[in-house]
């Protein structure tokens, strides 16, 4: 951790927060009084650039793993556990996923998975309609809320709600509030989220209000983070099943990766992660087989401009002048 | 022709229109497109004042005549031009005029839901001005009548009467509606009502109403005759037999001719004269078949003449050729409908279309997918089709829900499942192939009725002839084979089992669960529940056993979603809750 030059009190900090210590335990381990940790965390997240606890956790978590697989740099970095990542599987999905974030991982293939997606704007076209200004301003919302469930940017949707947008999203689309509340929960922005949540379950009825299955998707997310095993489970069998709105079920796989991850179950995170990928290909060969290829790789290397024209032996040429 | 000044400013427009217009009715439909075309060009531009004004005002009359000449489907494009005109410039005159002129050219050509768009339009630009409104709701009943929706008729006139009737009699306008209000309530067999706007309308025509259409005089006789026989009331329609018969000898017109003659028979056959009415009738038949526009009326007056006498046999002769006349002309009507698509989509501005072409190769090259072309007119037709017996029309929309919806649950992709529920939309555009009196006859049907209501399955395969694009190949599968049974004794040629495309196996289940609750056909409105259950009954026998058992899980866990109770809402309350919850668009397929 030289390199960013964070000390051993920053370090031991980041450690016991990785931990799940509150300011309390830190204050009390480390024995400064409280107040003081409070200032000593408070430089600490504008030395490594988060905005709160959290992040400040992912921050870490995300550099020791980089270290890890890094051994040429030699560091015995103390790690907060004992190394989970197998030498030979680590180029892996879910690996990567792991290290970095979902969307780093799943890179391009993100655009295929949530609300909005390539196969939202495929039907979009076969049922003949198009975009307006609205219509453009609403998906970039929801795209960005999903990326942000995918990197697991908690604080995106803090900054949201803190701004007022959460009523707007109410009112204009329920898909986005409840990323949104999927967001504020697993930040641990309690009193946020409760809000949010509260909002929609006042909806019951009509355009905008939740229908149970979201409903109940927010409520085993709820649970799970809780540590409620039967929450987890209720979690997975939604990410589990098929036959309906495979966007929901996405959106339940996305929240079921990022709760095993904040509990630190690599396997099952990893495997999450696998399956989600498995989606989104999934997704991309129906579009494929409908004739949309947003990947194709039917596009040829182009050649350079003048080595195109040139006979095959120029190089031979250029390499004995050399 | 009068030669104003503006003719020298603008002569390249007009010139070739003026041309023809001696010839407007003989002239070929190429030529005519040809000679509008400069015209509606201009239309789509920015014009100055006097010249929209002369444009538009020319136009709307040369929209009137092509009308009263049966080529609406030529003028269409030219009013609409008229109407972006005047909706370009904001001169809402223009605008509201265009748009009821639309209204009437679309009924015409049979695009109900055309007509009615645009009526709205003008009704919304009526205003307070009851007048207008209510005229506009004249013309909306009169776009109902044509999609052979008479109830649905009778209510629009009876909003148009409301909105005129402080204004001081007489009035022209509400003696119109009345005499529509008289036969829209004939034919739903509600006579008395009938009756009682028969007589306000006589009480309000004066001799310059008569003289002004001597054809609705006539019409408003015959319509009393019929009602004042189906009241047992026989000997007063004396009087207004002689009086047909008098306003026919003024007309002088074939059509005028024919409607006479049928009200003669009705009377005639009323006092037990049943040889001389029939034979009447048989004169005013082959009358008839010289006019195409009275034909429908005529054979339809046969078979209730037929069977009033005893004839059955006879009877369900004339219908089958009635049954016949109307299936050639829904067969041609939807043809000529879609050809009048492509054109009018073709004829915004020059770079509109090249642009649109260009973007066209570029998809191409990459994804074909999309919407077929002319696919918002079949689905227009469809709307048309089921408006005989579901007055809203949404029947159509609400099978393409359910079927996208079981589709997905028996484990389709979400994209296919969404072809399959946008083409199980049409699956009864074959209905404008039937009758009126069959399509919305209450009871049950004799095998003869039987057989001419099964053939809307060849009909909606003829329209849908051409599949160049693959969701029209599925929708003629749907068409084709929504009514074969799973065990094999269903129509068309008794396909079975697994032989049924799977798509038409969903649409069929689809289709009798929104028929069971919302009650179509005459049935018994059922709550959720038990048109489940009456789907399970049927699994196996006509239904397809597992996707009945998949529909029933989804039916379930959805509604429960939604919190819909599937045993108390009988009913579309809770339906259309589930339907719309499924239409609904968060950004799912």
């Amino acid at each position: 951790m030289k390199a960013t030059g964070i000390d051993t009190r920053g370090r031991q900090m980041l450690e016991l927060l990785a931990e799940g210590a509150s300011a309390r335990v830190v204050a009390r381990k480390l024995g400064y009084s409280e107040g003081t940790t409070r200032v000593y965390l408070h430089n600490l997240y504008k030395q490594i650039g988060v905005g709160n606890k959290t992040e400040a956790v992912i921050w870490y978590l995300n550099r020791s793993r980089a270290q890890e697989q890094r051994p040429a740099q030699g560091l015995p970095a103390p790690s907060p556990q004992p190394p989970t990542i197998p030498a030979q599987a680590a180029m892996s999905l879910g690996d990567m996923s792991l290290a970095e974030d979902l969307y780093t991982a799943l890179g391009a293939m993100s655009s295929f998975l949530g609300p909005y997606g390539y196969v939202w704007e495929a039907g979009l076209r076969l049922k003949g309609e198009s975009l307006d200004e609205k219509g453009v301003a609403r998906r970039a919302q929801s795209r960005l809320l999903w990326r942000a469930l995918l990197k697991g940017d908690y604080a995106y949707a803090k900054l949201l709600s803190d701004e007022g947008h959460a009523e707007r999203m109410l009112q204009d689309s329920p898909s986005d509030a409840m990323l949104l509340a999927c967001l504020l929960l697993l930040g641990g922005y309690s009193s946020a989220s409760e809000k949010v949540v509260g909002a929609l379950g006042g909806k019951r009825k009509g355009a905008g209000a939740l229908t149970a299955r979201e409903a109940s998707l927010l409520r085993a997310l709820a649970e799970a983070l809780e540590y409620d095993e039967g929450g987890l489970a209720a979690l997975h069998d939604m990410a589990a099943e098929n036959g309906r709105s495979p966007v929901v079920k996405q959106m339940a796989m996305a929240s079921l990766f990022q709760v095993y991850r904040s509990r630190k179950d690599a396997e099952r995170a990893r495997s999450t992660a696998m399956a989600l990928w498995a989606e989104a290909e999934s997704a991309r060969q129906q579009l494929d087989a409908m004739g949309v290829r947003p990947l194709a790789r039917e596009h040829a290397l182009p050649r350079p401009a003048r080595a195109g024209a040139k006979e095959p032996g120029a190089r031979e040429k250029a390499a004995v002048t050399r | 022709m009068p030669s104003h000044g503006l003719l020298l400013e603008a002569p390249h427009v007009l010139d070739p229109v003026r041309g023809i217009e001696a010839t407007i009715s003989e002239i070929g439909r190429a030529e005519l497109a040809s000679a509008l075309g400069p015209l509606i060009g201009r239309l789509h531009e920015v014009l100055g004042e006097a010249e929209r004004e002369e444009l538009c005002v020319y136009g709307m009359k040369l929209c009137r005549r092509l009308y009263s000449n049966a080529r609406s489907g030529d003028a269409l494009p030219l009013a609409r031009a008229v109407l972006f005109q005047g909706f370009l410039s904001r001169a809402v005159d223009i605008e509201r005029g265009a748009s009821t002129v639309c209204g009437l050219l679309a009924a015409d050509v049979g695009d109900v839901v055309e007509a009615v768009e645009h009526y709205v339009n003008a009704l919304r630009l009526a205003g307070d001005d009851r007048l207008e409104a209510g005229a506009v709701w004249n013309n909306i009943g009169i776009a109902m009548r044509i999609a052979g929706n008479y109830e649905m008729a009778g209510r629009c006139y009876q909003r148009a009467l409301d909105l005129v009737r402080s204004h001081a009699a007489p009035f022209y306008f509400r003696y119109v509606t009345c005499v529509n209000l008289a036969q829209s309530h004939f034919q739903v067999s509600s006579f008395a009502d009938g009756l009682r706007f028969g007589e306000q309308a006589l009480a309000e025509q004066t001799e310059e109403f008569r003289d002004k259409d001597p054809l609705v005089a006539l019409l408003l006789r015959r319509n009393l005759v019929r009602l004042l026989v189906a009241l047992g009331r026989v000997p007063e329609a004396e009087a207004h037999v002689a009086e047909a018969t008098t306003l026919a000898d003024r007309i002088r017109t074939p059509r005028a001719r024919i409607a006479a003659a049928i009200t003669r028979s009705v009377y005639e056959l009323a006092l037990g004269q049943t040889d001389v009415s029939l034979t009447r009738l048989e004169n005013a038949l082959s009358t008839a078949r010289e006019v195409p526009a009275a034909l429908r009326d005529t054979l339809g007056s046969m078979i209730s003449a037929e069977e009033t006498a005893g004839n059955s046999e006879r009877a369900l002769l004339r219908l089958t050729e009635l049954s016949d006349l109307v299936y050639r002309e829904a067969i041609e009507q939807a043809r000529s409908h879609m050809e009048f698509a492509e054109i009018s989509s073709a004829i915004p501005s020059n770079a509109d279309r090249l642009q649109e072409q260009a973007r066209a190769r570029l998809i191409s090259k990459r994804s074909p997918a999309g919407q077929p072309e002319g696919w918002g007119a079949l689905e227009r037709l469809a709307v048309t089709a089921v408006m005989r017996t579901d007055a809203t029309g949404w029947h159509g929309k609400r099978v393409g829900a359910l079927s996208k919806a079981l589709a997905m649950a028996s484990g389709l992709d979400p994209l296919q499942s969404l072809e399959i529920g946008l083409a199980a939309e049409l699956h009864d555009i074959g209905m404008v192939s039937i009758p009126e009196e069959l399509a919305g006859k209450k009871g049950a049907l004799s095998e003869r009725e039987q057989a001419i209501v099964m053939r809307h399955v060849d009909a909606g395969a003829e329209i849908l002839r051409d599949d160049r694009h693959p969701r029209i190949f599925l929708a003629r599968e749907i068409v084709r084979y929504h009514h074969a049974r799973w065990d094999g004794c269903g129509y068309p040629d008794r396909v079975g089992g697994k032989f049924i495309p799977l798509a038409a196996r969903i649409c069929a289940i689809a289709d009798a669960y929104d028929e069971l609750v919302s009650g179509l056909g005459s049935r018994v409105v059922k709550t959720m529940d038990e048109a489940l259950a009456e789907l399970r009954r049927e699994a196996g026998s006509r239904f397809d056993p597992e996707l009945v058992a998949r529909f029933e899980e989804m039916v379930r866990t959805e509604s429960e979603d939604l919190g819909v109770d599937l045993a108390s809402t009988s009913g579309m309350e809770g339906f259309q809750e589930l339907v719309n919850a499924l239409q609904e668009d968060r950004g799912f397929v």
